[in-house]
Formats: C-alpha cells, sequence, structure tokens
C-alpha cells in the first residue's frame, strides 16, 4: 500500500505541471497584441470634406517627459507621412493649414507610466492573526497588518483624431473621427506602416468618393 | 474567527480519526473539460488542463460522503476580428481565458463489492468554484472574478488493478454548474471526462 502511495505523488505533480493556466499575453505575437478602436461611424459623409491638414509634428502626451510636447523625431515623421499617404490614397489633398483646408488631423503619442499602490487587508493576508483581536479589546474580529504593493504600469497609445475645419459653429471645433492603436511596439518606426494601414483599415467610410 | 478555525480543526480530526476506524477513499484524476452552453460561447475548445481529487469515507457499504476539489482552465484564442459597438469598431485578437478552482462536499452511491473488478457509482458534490475569467483585446483585459456556488452530479466506476486490489483506476464523467454570470457567460457549465487513480485506506 505504501508503494501505491507513493506512486500518487509523481501522479500529482503531473497533474499540477500540465494543468498550468495558459497565459492570454504569452500566446501572442506582437502584431497579435495590436488593438484599432475607430470611433465616429455616426453617418458623417466624408466626401463633402476634400483638403486635409497635418501639422509637421506630434503631440506627446506622457507623465513622464513633461506635457505639451511637440515631436518631430524620426518616428513623428514616419507616423505623419503614413497618415498623409492613407490620406491621399483615400482621395484627399494635402494642404497647407493657411489655405483653408476642410480637415486637420492631430497626431498624439501616449506614452503615460503609473505607479500604482494596493492594499492588502484580509482574511487572504499573509500576516493575518498575527496579533489576537483581544489584544485591542474587540475578541471575534480578524485584524492584521495593512501592507501595500506598489506597481507599475504603463500606458501606450497613438490617438489619430479628424477635425472639422470646414463646419465651425461657434468657436468649437467638432471631432470627426477618433482612432486609437494600442499594444505592443507600437513606437518602434518599422511597425507604423502596419499600424496605419490596420486602423484605417476598419474606418472605410473616410474616403473622398 | 478563531473559535471558528478552533471548531473547524476538531471536526476535519473528527473525520479523520473515524475514518481510520472504517474505509476510506482517495482519488485523483485527470480531467478533460468540454464547455457547454454558453460556456461554449465564450470558449469552444475542450481542455486537457485539469484535474480533481476527492476524500470519500464510507458511512457504511453503499454510502460514502466527503470532499471533492480540482482545477480546470479554458483558453481560447480568436483571429483578429472587427467587433462593433454603436458608433465604434474594435479590431483585435481576442483571448478568452476562464479558471475554476471547485472546493466542494460530496456524496457518492456505489455498492463496495469484494472480489469484483468492476465497481460503478454515482454521485452529486455542492459548495463553491473559486471563478476568474479574462476577455482579452490584444493586452487590454476585462476581468472578473469570485466565489460562486457549484453543483456537480458524476457517474463513474472503479476499476481494481486486480480482484483483490485496494486500488485501481477510476474513470468517470462529471457535469459541473457553476451559478456565474458575466457579459455573454449565463451561467458555467461543463463536461468533464475524468481518469486517475484511487486507492482505499481500510485500518
Amino acid at each position: 500500500m505504501k508503494r501505491l502511495r507513493i506512486a500518487f505523488l509523481p501522479l500529482l505533480l503531473i497533474l499540477l505541471t500540465t494543468s498550468c493556466k495558459k497565459n492570454p499575453i504569452k500566446h501572442l505575437t506582437v502584431e497579435e497584441s495590436w488593438v484599432y478602436i475607430s470611433s465616429g461611424n455616426n453617418g458623417i459623409n466624408f466626401s463633402n470634406f476634400s483638403s486635409v491638414t497635418i501639422p509637421d509634428s506630434v503631440i506627446l502626451i506622457s507623465n513622464r517627459q513633461g506635457s505639451n510636447n511637440y515631436e518631430t523625431n524620426a518616428l513623428a515623421q514616419s507616423m505623419i507621412a503614413e497618415v498623409k499617404a492613407t490620406m491621399q490614397s483615400r482621395g484627399y489633398s494635402l494642404t497647407g493649414k493657411d489655405n483653408n483646408p476642410d480637415l486637420g488631423i492631430s497626431i498624439a503619442r501616449i506614452d503615460n507610466s503609473y505607479t500604482n499602490v494596493a492594499v492588502i487587508n484580509g482574511w487572504w493576508d499573509p500576516y493575518y492573526g498575527y496579533w489576537d483581536p483581544t489584544f485591542w479589546g474587540y475578541p471575534g474580529y480578524g485584524w492584521a497588518p495593512t501592507q501595500f504593493v506598489f506597481y507599475n504600469t504603463t500606458e501606450s497609445a497613438w490617438a489619430i483624431d479628424i477635425i472639422d475645419l470646414k463646419n465651425t459653429s461657434g468657436n468649437s471645433l467638432q471631432i470627426l473621427w477618433s482612432g486609437t492603436i494600442r499594444g505592443e511596439e507600437i513606437f518602434n518606426p518599422q511597425a507604423v506602416p502596419l499600424i496605419v494601414k490596420g486602423l484605417f483599415d476598419i474606418a472605410p467610410y473616410i474616403k473622398r468618393n | 474567527m478563531k473559535q471558528i478555525i478552533i471548531l473547524l480543526i476538531t471536526l476535519s480530526s473528527a473525520t479523520v480519526v473515524s475514518a481510520q476506524q472504517g474505509l476510506s477513499k482517495i482519488s485523483i484524476q485527470h480531467s478533460t473539460h468540454l464547455p457547454v452552453g454558453s460556456a461554449r460561447g465564450f470558449v469552444e475548445n475542450i481542455s486537457p488542463r485539469g484535474f480533481s481529487a476527492d476524500y470519500s469515507y464510507f458511512i457504511n457499504n453503499n454510502f460514502s460522503i466527503g470532499f471533492a476539489g480540482g482545477y480546470s482552465d479554458l483558453y481560447q484564442k480568436k483571429d483578429r476580428q472587427t467587433y462593433t459597438y454603436t458608433e465604434t469598431e474594435i479590431s483585435a485578437v481576442k483571448s478568452h481565458s476562464l479558471q475554476s478552482i471547485p472546493l466542494m462536499l460530496k456524496a457518492n452511491y456505489g455498492k463496495i463489492k469484494e472480489g469484483s473488478l468492476f465497481q460503478p457509482y454515482a454521485g452529486i458534490a455542492a459548495g463553491g468554484s473559486l471563478i476568474n475569467y479574462e476577455e482579452w483585446f490584444g493586452t487590454l483585459v476585462d476581468e472578473k472574478s469570485g466565489f460562486r456556488f457549484t453543483v456537480a452530479p458524476e457517474i463513474g466506476t472503479r476499476i481494481s488493478f486486480n480482484k483483490y486490489s485496494l486500488a485501481g483506476i477510476d474513470l468517470s464523467l462529471r457535469y459541473h454548474y457553476t451559478a456565474f454570470k458575466y457579459n455573454d457567460v449565463k451561467n458555467l457549465q461543463t463536461l468533464s471526462l475524468n481518469l486517475g487513480l484511487f486507492f482505499f485506506n481500510r485500518n
């Protein structure tokens, strides 16, 4: 019998190692991690517009490199060139912002890093029950020292907005369409042509004809 | 809290003491899970990542009561697709992931026949399951977890290694229902085929 019981141990081990959780992120390639979000398919007729202007810099929204920055580096240039080429292929003519363009396109790079704090205090706390609650005069109450856990998350995204410069009402500008790209390696210049295509592919209604 | 813990320790040691006077059984099985119903809509794939374990104490020759636990992991990666939410389109590779850890009390019926190889049984277990639900859009996640009611009836058979062996192969088919509701998952139902070993303890 003892031998049989010992035989259970490797079996249990095999089960524990083979029945682990499949980690979704580890099973994604870089391209599969890209998420494109397109917002603005609300009946606007994009063929009513003919010219578009795109500034020669990208807005940097970042909490670690200061705010209100404008980027003109190689990454920004490749992004701008790719969006320009896409708009041209959709039938729009490029023009400067002083020539009364119909549409304006703003490109922003979002690169935020956050430090978050989580509090652990409860029965799952490894230090639960260190002090007997009667010590504080409350028998039957659970108590443990509170622990704080710090963790860091980053938020990386491209945000592209198309602004209506033709029909300006009052003193506000209307955003006709917003596109967002998220995922891994999206700030790699080699990825730029692929991610711009991916985003505009789900917004086929943005076209002159 | 402390009183409850002491009570639980007393109770569990009492079970062990009385079990030593009779017959008890431990069984460890590998489980293959097939999602059913709305869970099938979330993950279509059959998953080989699961196991179950139980301890039973025989109150007489036919009935046993005990504890049952286990683990299952369902996972599916879907090809890139565009999902539409009113004015918004999202193009993403979605990954669906669902883990379940049931912790249940169980009751089984099955005659112990000395000297017979096949000993079929039927049983039911009920308790709670720790559920972890993850719906990933690329690397963005919609997550939900909780402890929910579970019931799991089963049929199976013990196949002894030989006529006089107290150990053998344990094969069973089990249905799991967990009252977990989130997004498109209305309840969590799986069917599992379980294959493993059992052994009887007689002191």
